[in-house]
């Protein structure tokens, strides 16, 4: 048995002042948001915010190249190769067709491809870890990369993250812009994790963990995994339901 | 639906999120007047926030926000839109435009709408940027809900002189002089 105190200080979140969805600001469990949550009361969001649509931004750099990770080097990284697929909705179940999607991942070992990472595992040159891609006109994207590693990081006592693709996303409106991470079934680190429990409900933790999917793995290719993602709806308020 | 919650942008999204010309919101040639932003991110002990991605997002010059079309989309146009980092002390800089009054806002100030993402930020934090001496201020809605002694944090300071094209805004994420921000 491990000792509690080699246990994540993951502890129950406020949930108040949210909608149990978006984690509050101050986590205290994760260290970073000490110093770098405001303390003031925030402001109700204006509605000339709110009403704003959201910025057009890097269409024109997506390359078909730029949804498979596993093509950026000379050869083949290594690692289990997987495929990441899902749908982009908004709160009304609509699709966003032409919608931008950034990823970055650390490689199989565990390590990101930058110089602020000084974890000891190894680097992969043929490894660099971020994607692009535009959903389809039904909303729908896709990447081919490996299933990044889990890797220690020092928020606390043998503090390690579960294996994640962090995800960048644009939807209709300004305010449904969103930056989130993908965890995988399963994973024994999950429960341990400050960032992912930063969310306050059952229901918004699940979500955030993508599906083992037979119909998106490629037979004697590369398993499937499925993770939709549903963005804050046009011109939605924040704060209310 | 139930939205997807938000999670931290962490400290290693450089080479996914940042691309070269990121922080040139405006391209030489663009209509109106050049304008320089710079400014550093602060924590709650002053301490510089290394690891922030900063995103603009505003109008024109004419106060338009460009709507989408296959031109903004090939990127030959003025999006309003740029994306910067910071460095070790914590510094950004944009290159743009000043934004002009929106007809449909008309009572608005001009402004620039700022999102940053850090490590330690599980959520963006919202805010917006306006100018130190514009006379659109004075009956700016959003400047006249903040309480009077934090109406400062979002006003952009012209460095040095009048004629100056460099404008400073720093943001304090917490403690003294903290940055007024929106719920999200």
């Amino acid at each position: 048995m491990q000792s509690i105190s080699h246990r994540a200080p993951v502890g129950t979140v406020e949930v108040e002042g949210t909608d149990g969805i978006d984690p509050p600001y101050l986590v205290e469990s994760y260290r970073s948001t000490v110093l770098r949550t405001p303390r003031e009361p925030l402001l109700e969001m204006p509605k000339t915010i709110r009403s704003l649509r959201a910025p057009v931004y890097g269409y024109g750099k997506v390359k078909m190249q730029n949804a498979d990770l596993t093509s950026q080097g000379a050869g083949e990284p290594l690692g289990e190769r997987i495929i990441v697929a899902g749908r982009l909705m908004d709160e009304s179940d609509k699709p966003i067709p032409n919608a931008l999607i950034e990823i970055w991942q650390a490689n199989a070992a565990g390590r990101y491809a930058h110089k602020g990472d000084d974890h000891s595992a190894p680097l992969d040159p043929n490894f660099i870890g971020t994607g692009r891609a535009l959903t389809d006109a039904s909303g729908n994207y896709r990447f081919v990369t490996v299933k990044p590693g889990a890797y220690p990081w020092r928020n606390h006592a043998n503090g390690w993250r579960p294996a994640h693709i962090h995800f960048s996303l644009f939807g209709l409106g300004y305010l449904s812009r969103l930056i989130t991470q993908m965890y995988f079934p399963g994973d024994p680190l999950l429960p341990l994790d400050p960032i992912f429990n930063s969310v306050p409900s059952e229901s918004g933790r699940h979500a955030l963990v993508s599906t083992f999917d037979l119909t998106l793995t490629e037979p004697e290719w590369a398993l499937g995994y499925r993770f939709n993602i549903v963005l804050r709806g046009d011109n939605a308020t924040p704060m209310e339901k | 639906m139930q939205r997807t919650a938000s999670q931290t942008v962490g400290p290693f999204f450089l080479d996914a999120l940042v691309h070269d010309g990121d922080e040139l919101i405006a391209k030489t040639g663009t209509a109106g007047q050049a304008l320089v932003l710079e400014g550093n991110v602060f924590d709650g002990e002053g301490a510089p926030v290394n690891d922030a991605i900063l995103e603009i997002f505003q109008a024109d010059a004419t106060g338009s926000y460009v709507a989408d079309s296959p031109d903004a989309r090939s990127g030959s146009l003025f999006t309003g839109f740029g994306r910067a980092t910071t460095d070790k002390s914590g510094r950004f800089s944009f290159c743009t435009v000043y934004p002009g009054v929106s007809a449909t806002d008309i009572d608005h100030a001009p402004h620039l709408n700022l999102m940053v993402f850090a490590r330690g930020l599980v959520k963006p934090l919202v805010t917006r940027i306006h100018f130190e001496g514009d006379v659109h201020n004075a009956h700016d809605p959003i400047l006249a809900d903040v309480p009077t002694h934090r109406r400062t944090t979002l006003v952009a300071r012209r460095d040095a002189s009048n004629d100056s094209q460099v404008w400073r805004f720093d943001v304090r994420l917490q403690g003294k002089d903290e940055t007024v921000f929106f719920e999200y």
